[in-house]
């Protein structure tokens, strides 16, 4: 994964852009309206009102690199 | 929910539109085993269950009393008490027991409960010699012999034959121990035959304890635990793997004692209506983010027989050759199956296994637990111990890509607690099929609680 990607994904239903933000929120961009949420899917700013809190919970749950993680099963990398 | 159990006709049945499970294994590029034919749809009817199960202390306590102390339930790894005198604390719903192995190199079960004044013989799991109670000192020892008694003359009616700690039924299977508070239940062989019939491939004796993450949840244990019992919860839950999961597909089996459901990886959800490529699949499995490059797929080979090759490769190091005879399925779908009442292991390269009890008593939160099993060459690395994860702390701190998973997982579950604590409704209204497993669980529990 390159550095200057921000995680990101495309709800498979309303093809909405969700973003993580460096702050850790997410900017949710559907069509032309767009929103800032916090990763519970509250919202904070923008015209889109609006956002699936489990995508917005997905994608700011970025987990630690695996050999941060303290278990075996996580450093054994073959998730 | 007393209505009778019916079976229903594999092939001619109301299911999902969309590929069967059993058509995606007709595609598989290896045999495919016996046990993934299986088909056992059944029919639970259609009742509601009741709210009052998740949400009131009555319906706890009538499980204390006729489930937890009396079924037989998962304790421990026998790896984790390999020497003599190696034990751990067991506790269901505030009721504790000592499970340790003895000289003889047998496995008991002990109420943790000192015969004198009831002090609780062992806090924490460790290695001892004997049981010495930290109270007064009266010691017994790994075979539950009393030893000693301080002051002995004190106690002319304490007759050392009859002041054994009492014993526990134990058992075991796959590598795990299990015990039934019941000193006069039904065999360990009838409860758990179901489940050993499917596993005879899956070896799980022969794995080891890779991981093993527990956290407190707020919820109702069978809340947290029907959280993992059906995929119908993915389309809303986990949108991020729809486009790499066949969801609604999922084959559902039910048997008496253990049910299972089998979720296909690599196949596009029914409820997407536009059609994604083979690369589309793996880009969702593998959370490439938008916009970075997929892999390309070797002309002629689709997502389910890559991704399967390559964890065939994967695992060839721990699990040896026994990799090729695993078909793609084996390799890459989610074999889920349920001991009842509260035991998840997963089939074959799967690691998972899930263990969901109340905690103590308070039936508003649950003790979750995720035991990783793995395949291991040569000698058998020690197993890992348990990691709890404190209140804050997301499951993917413990376990990554998997823990984000369960992260939404558990962010349903107390907002569902709450929502049960509120709703004007008096049952929650289950799918017919693609929650029978949830059903199964309620008509088991039925039949132990209620007595139906
Ligand atoms: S849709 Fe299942 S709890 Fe609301
Ligand atoms: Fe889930």
């Amino acid at each position: 994964m390159s550095e200057e990607l921000k995680p990101a994904i495309k709800h498979p239903f309303t093809r909405a852009l969700y973003e993580l933000q460096s702050d850790g929120t997410v900017r949710v961009v559907d069509g032309d309206n767009e929103g800032l949420f916090k990763r519970d899917g509250r919202w904070i700013s923008g015209e889109l009102r609006e956002a699936d809190p489990q995508l917005c919970v997905w994608i700011s749950n970025q987990p630690p690199p695996p050999e941060e993680l303290e278990s075996a099963w996580a450093l054994s990398k073959e998730q | 929910m007393a209505e009778a159990i019916k079976d229903l006709d594999p092939d001619n049945m109301v299911r999902s539109p969309g590929i069967t499970y059993q058509e995606l294994l007709d595609t598989d590029t290896h045999q495919v085993p016996e046990v993934l034919r299986l088909q056992s749809p059944k029919f639970l009817g259609d009742a509601d269950v009741s709210i009052e199960r998740y949400t009131t202390k009555e319906w706890h306590d009538k499980e204390v009393e006729r489930l937890w102390k009396r079924v037989w339930q998962m304790a421990c790894r026998e790896e984790d008490i390999p020497e003599a005198g190696d034990h751990i604390r067991y506790d269901i719903a505030g009721i504790s027991f000592i499970v340790l192995r003895t000289e003889g190199g047998t496995i008991k079960c002990y109420p943790n409960a000192c015969l004198h004044r009831g002090r609780m013989l062992k806090e924490f799991d460790g290695r001892a010699s004997e049981l010495r109670c930290a109270f007064h000192g009266f010691c017994w020892s790994l075979d539950g012999d009393l030893v000693d008694v301080p002051a002995n003359w004190d106690f002319p009616h304490v007759n050392a034959s009859e002041f054994g700690l009492p014993e526990i039924p134990t058992a075991t299977w796959g590598g795990f121990v299990f015990i039934n508070p019941d000193q006069n239940c039904d065999p360990f062989d009838d409860f758990i035959k179901d489940l050993a019939s499917q596993f005879e491939r899956w070896d799980l004796s022969k794995m080891y304890k890779q991981a093993h993450v527990a956290k407190i949840m707020p919820a109702n244990w069978k809340i947290a635990q029907e959280a993992f019992c059906e995929a119908y919860h993915v389309n809303a839950t986990h949108p991020q793997i729809l486009r790499s999961l066949g969801c609604v597909n999922s084959q559902v089996d039910v048997w008496e004692n253990c049910a299972r459901v089998i979720t296909p990886s690599l196949t596009a959800s029914p409820l997407l209506d536009y059609e994604l490529t083979e690369q589309d699949m793996v880009r969702a499995m593998m959370d490439i983010p938008e916009g970075a490059p997929a892999p390309d797929l070797p002309e002629g080979m689709n997502a389910r027989a890559w991704m399967a090759a390559g964890s065939r490769e994967g695992n060839r190091a721990d699990a040896g050759d026994l990799v090729d005879e695993y078909c793609d399925a084996e390799m890459v779908d989610n074999l889920d199956y349920t001991l009842f009442p509260n035991f998840h292991p997963w089939g074959a390269f799967n690691k998972i296994c899930y263990r969901f009890r109340p905690n103590g008593n308070d039936h508003r939160s649950a003790i979750m637990e995720c035991i990783m099993m793995a395949p291991f060459s040569g000698e058998r690395p020690p197993p890992a111990e348990i990691r709890w994860l404190e209140e804050d702390e997301p499951w993917s701190a413990a376990l990554g890509f998997l823990g984000r998973v369960f992260d939404q997982d558990a962010f349903n579950m107390p907002k569902v607690q709450q929502g049960l604590e509120s709703t004007y409704k008096p049952g929650v209204t289950l799918a017919n099929y693609q929650e029978s497993k949830v059903r199964w669980l309620h008509h088991r529990l039925g039949e132990w609680v209620e007595g139906e």
